[in-house]
């Protein structure tokens, strides 16, 4: 039985090779391990092997030709025997590489892919997320009509939400329920309203108080702080000062004199982590900034190197920003020390809960005529009442007093505020 | 060649053996260029007496662990060639269900760890099997076997270090024939010829064997084993031989001349032991030639076993990535 | 509860091992009469000898290697490479023997190995000695790579590493060895491929392993302050891979970021962001966000370090460049 002689595999990388010579020819006796012809591979010419013992009956890849790996390059059997008619028809169609198969043209349609018109080129240039797409498409919002207000007006969920609250209010406007009567209404319509489900700032606001409350020994010291110098000081700063801009409030004048009795007693402007205590070299006075949905602590940062009028600036500057959310995540986080100034609202004075990793808050109320007593008589002056609220596993008591009597003396003696500016 | 306590049975059983793997290893060669075996296939041709002689000379209980060109010393350790081929082959029958190839042979059951691809790669974990038997307090010896090449890689000098300061039980058996792939010896290593000298930089005992002489291979693998039961440690063994195929099947030999080959052809080992055996009368010509037709009609048959086995099902290409 | 620091953990879950099974043994650079360059080994010595606390030489491959070769006559070796830099000089063992052997064997062979290793910057000792590269681990199948975040995790984990009969990465932040947790006296461990959810939220997703959970969980903690409501994924391991629990959380929130140490090219997270979009697409309500170190070899001086290092500030701030939250 007549065998094939393939092109060998003469590497894991070689996929057609080129018959070279043969150093037989049709007809020739072969045996096992002779070598029978060359073959060249894209890195060598190669002595190629009698597979069999036989006789060479065909050669069917001439000499230049090349075939790929596997493929019959001739044809060992007994002297004498028929060749496979397979082989013949291919012979007999040329003498050109009868193997390589030249590869079809591929199917190449022309036809571009189907695409539903006006939707598909509208869809391509309206931005909007996956999210809000799918609920658009499941409530029917025609997305063309919103407007995005993601990053670069990317149309997001709650734009879709928002539609479709907007729809569904002109809705109920426009149609009766139909098939549904009043006595149909599940129960709970008329119930006594639900536990109200805290918002997410509520919930942070719980979760920072409890927090603190829980870990942080609270201890708190007071005094009453006369206002009259710093009341005649802003005065005179005001009218002084031309632009708005600079104007200065008494709770600049507060923020300046925390940052000064800071600088002069530290121990408060620290931080409780890990069971040590950090003490911080800036000194960002975080102040109070309530809202309808609730409170903000965000930080006007370093204010050991600011003036007054500078300190003036950057609150109005972050009271502003606040409200357009266009906070920086440090001013969020990065308070040392705050402020909560509840001086609007008829309130006497309070007592502040620690925002963590803070370890102190002064809290103020209204400035109060009260009877005071100066060189022995009896006198009305503006009165403040300020409390500390300090972290006693840093600081103790006499520590409180010292920076609360320095926050005092500075407000009392104002002018010792400008002295180093 | 000279032998003094062997016995017949034993030689016939090393002729049996270097005779097999040459046998199988020129199939393989034929089966590669006919493309039934892929990818890369390192013959063995030429070193037989290095597996045959070293391996016999172990107990069951001894590890063996090698390089890539793995066929000889699974067929000295008695791996069941049918296996064997139908792993070259990439057949579901064959050791690894086809999912290790020709470099990677392994049986656990005769303690082969394992034909390994990266060259020196075993070395360390040839240390840690030594490692492991210490630990145990188990008897038995590692027998690492690899290349010339292997010498160069930093994973050699880390593993003779570590054996030396930890005593271990291995045997490192250098298989030195010349070439690291294309590259002699003379122009990657520092000491040449005098490759082995490395061992005393670890105060590791060497011993030179002649890698061509089955024999002398034997009675020097013995001799390491005792030293290293006395609990000396680890022990390098040299034996020069000559690789008489390319690096792979398809390496075209640019880098060598005929008069070497043939210089090396003339101390071929398996026509050494055989002249050996019939001019010391230790076996007839015909019984020789018995053996000689049984061995092709093993591999034949081992052949026939792999080709007709089934490819592996593609499942099985997900199996056992984790234990 | 007691507390433990995460050292604490990781000795207590070697010791535990020691005590009850005579095939376990560790062995790495100066485990021993050193007591560990991070001091997790203080002590062992003494206790259990220089035979199942073994000192080796400046030799990462053969240690490695030696490892693989004792797991595989059925010891269970405890592997230290004290950084996950010097992984680098044993990544052949690790990745062509350790990782093969079990599948080119078809599971004739097991490697049960245990490597223990640390990883991660943030302590200014420069490029070569800050790189996270469990990324490149998790790439390779075969491998299991655990990353844990804290004490709890790290113990359990570690019981799980140990009586794997794969080989295990088992890596160990450099800065968090200090970090304290609760860790429960009763037994327990924790099963590979099962992420944690360490703080659930609505608003928006943040994954990350490691020391990043920390950071992650700072960014939660400022984007409260924002009203943004944020869970935190912790991966735990990154091979085997929880992409269910992922998946879940941003069906939930639609919205991602995720945050690991080692650079941002080839990174994890690349890999984490490809399987959101390949399972939860149309969930997203825009682009997933990744926070990296930056594509610079780490620097040594702080200032430097800490600038190209993933923070907190920088999740906040990416949140609202990509959702306007």
């Amino acid at each position: 039985m007549a065998e094939d002689i393939n092109m060998p595999q003469m590497g894991y990388d070689m996929t057609e090779g080129t018959v070279v010579r043969w150093m037989k020819s049709e007809g020739e006796s072969v045996s096992t391990g002779e070598i029978i012809a060359e073959i060249e591979t894209d890195k060598a010419i190669v002595e190629f092997e009698a597979p069999t013992t036989g006789t060479l009956l065909k050669i069917t890849a001439k000499e230049g030709t090349t075939v790929p790996v596997g493929n019959p390059i001739g044809l060992i059997g007994d002297s004498g025997e028929k060749i496979p008619s397979s082989t013949m028809n291919e012979d007999s169609n040329d003498n050109t590489s009868p193997n390589i198969t030249k590869p079809s043209p591929p199917n190449v349609t022309k036809t571009p892919p189907p695409l539903s018109k006006s939707t598909s080129t509208k869809k391509q240039s309206i931005k909007i997320s996956p999210i809000a797409r799918q609920i658009a498409e499941e409530n029917s919002i025609d997305i063309t009509q919103l407007i995005g207000t993601g990053p670069g007006n990317r149309i997001n969920k709650k734009d879709v939400l928002d539609a479709i609250d907007d729809t569904s209010e002109t809705t109920i406007n426009e149609t009766s329920l139909p098939n549904t009567k009043t006595e149909d209404l599940p129960a709970e319509i008329n119930a006594s309203p639900e536990p109200q489900q805290l918002d997410k700032m509520r919930q942070q606001i719980a979760r920072v108080t409890t927090k603190s409350k829980q870990e942080i020994p609270h201890f708190y010291v007071s005094t009453e702080i006369n206002m009259s110098n710093t009341l005649e000081l802003r005065k005179q700063l005001n009218e002084a000062l031309s632009s708005d801009n600079t104007r200065v409030s008494i709770n600049d004048i507060l923020i300046k004199a925390s940052v000064m009795a800071l600088k002069a007693f530290p121990k408060l402007n620290a931080s409780f982590i890990n069971e040590t205590i950090q003490q911080h070299s800036q000194i960002n006075i975080g102040i109070a900034i309530g809202n309808t949905n609730g409170l903000i602590m965000p930080a006007i940062l370093d204010c050991q190197n600011k003036s007054l009028e500078e300190i003036a600036i950057a609150t109005k500057d972050l009271i502003a920003r606040s409200k357009n959310g266009s906070l920086r995540s440090e001013e969020y986080s990065g308070g040392t020390f705050s402020i909560s100034n509840l001086g609007t609202f008829d309130v006497d004075n309070f007592i502040a809960i620690i925002q963590p990793p803070q370890s102190a808050v002064l809290a103020v109320g209204k400035i109060i005529k009260k009877p005071v007593i100066k060189d022995d008589q009896i006198k009305i002056a503006p009165i403040l009442t300020a409390t500390i609220s300090a972290d006693h596993r840093i600081a103790d008591g006499v520590d409180g007093a010292q920076l609360l009597t320095e926050i005092k003396r500075l407000l009392e003696s104002p002018l010792l505020m400008l002295l180093n500016e | 060649m000279t032998t003094d306590t062997l016995d017949k049975t034993i030689l016939n059983k090393y002729y049996e053996q270097m005779f097999l793997i040459r046998i199988f290893e020129e199939y393989c060669d034929r089966l590669y260029k006919q493309g039934n075996i892929k990818g890369f296939c390192h013959l063995y041709i030429g070193q037989e007496a290095i597996a045959v002689g070293s391996i016999n000379a172990l107990t069951k209980n001894d590890y063996i662990i090698t390089h890539y060109r793995d066929h000889g010393h699974a067929l000295a350790r008695g791996m069941d060639p049918n296996i064997i081929m139908s792993e070259l082959m990439g057949k579901t029958t064959g050791s690894s269900r086809g999912k290790g190839g020709s470099m990677h042979l392994f049986d656990t059951n005769l303690n082969f760890m394992g034909g390994h691809a990266i060259v020196g790669g075993h070395l360390p974990i040839a240390t840690g099997l030594a490692l492991g038997l210490k630990y145990r307090k188990e008897n038995g010896t590692v027998v690492c076997f690899f290349g010339d090449g292997a010498v160069n890689e930093g994973e050699f000098h880390e593993s003779m270090n570590l054996a030396a300061i930890w005593n271990l039980p291995v045997i490192f058996f250098l298989e030195n024939n010349y070439y690291g792939m294309g590259s002699h010896i003379s122009r990657t290593h520092s000491m040449g010829e005098n490759i082995s000298k490395i061992a005393d930089s670890y105060s590791v005992k060497s011993i030179q064997a002649d890698g061509m002489d089955v024999l002398d291979v034997a009675k020097k693998t013995k001799s390491a084993i005792e030293k290293i039961r006395k609990g000396n440690g680890p022990v390098l063994i040299e034996a020069k031989c000559y690789r008489f195929r390319g690096h792979s099947v398809q390496d075209p030999q640019f880098y060598r001349d005929k008069e070497e080959i043939e210089k090396w052809s003339n101390r071929d080992p398996i026509q050494t032991f055989k002249n050996f055996l019939i001019e010391s009368g230790t076996l007839f010509e015909d019984e020789i030639q018995k053996t000689e037709r049984k061995i092709r009609e093993q591999v034949e048959v081992a052949v026939k076993f792999a080709q007709d086995s089934p490819l592996p099902h593609i499942e099985s290409a997900y199996e056992h990535i984790y234990a | 509860m007691p507390k433990m620091t995460l050292r604490e953990a990781i000795s207590f879950g070697l010791t535990e091992a020691l005590d009850n099974d005579s095939d376990v043994f560790l062995m790495g650079e100066d485990v021993g009469k050193f007591e560990g360059s991070y001091a997790v080994t203080k002590g062992f010595l003494d206790k259990y000898g220089k035979d199942r606390v073994r000192d080796t030489p400046i030799s990462e491959s053969a240690i490695v290697g030696s490892g693989i070769g004792a797991a595989l006559i059925g010891l269970k070796p405890i592997i230290e490479i004290m950084t996950i830099n010097f992984a680098l000089l044993a990544i052949d063992q690790i990745v062509n023997h350790a990782a093969k052997l079990s599948y080119m064997s078809d599971g004739q062979l097991q490697v049960p190995i245990v490597i223990r290793t640390v990883t991660g910057g943030g302590a200014q000792l420069g490029a070569t000695h800050s790189q996270n590269f469990e990324n490149w681990f998790a790439s390779v199948p075969g491998l299991t790579v655990v990353t844990p975040s804290d004490p709890y995790d790290a113990l359990g984990l570690l019981r799980t590493s140990i009586n794997s009969p794969n080989p295990v990465i088992f890596t160990e932040h450099a800065t968090l060895y200090r970090t304290q947790g609760d860790v429960p006296k009763k037994p327990y461990s924790i099963p590979f491929g099962k992420a944690k959810i360490k703080k659930s939220g609505t608003d928006i997703t943040l994954i990350a392993y490691s020391k990043s959970v920390h950071t992650a969980l700072e960014a939660a903690d400022l984007l409260a302050l924002k009203g943004i409501s944020t869970e935190v994924i912790d991966l735990r391991t990154l091979n085997p891979l929880d992409t269910e629990t992922i998946v879940n959380s941003i069906k939930k929130t639609n919205r991602a970021i995720v945050i690991e140490e080692t650079w941002k090219t080839g990174g994890f997270n690349g890999e984490l962001i490809a399987r959101i979009q390949e399972n939860v697409f149309d969930s997203l309500d825009g682009p997933v966000g990744r926070i990296n170190s930056d594509d610079v070899p780490s620097p040594y001086s702080g200032n430097l370090e800490s600038s190209i290092l993933p923070s907190a500030n920088k999740i906040v701030d990416l949140a609202h460049d990509l959702y306007g939250i």
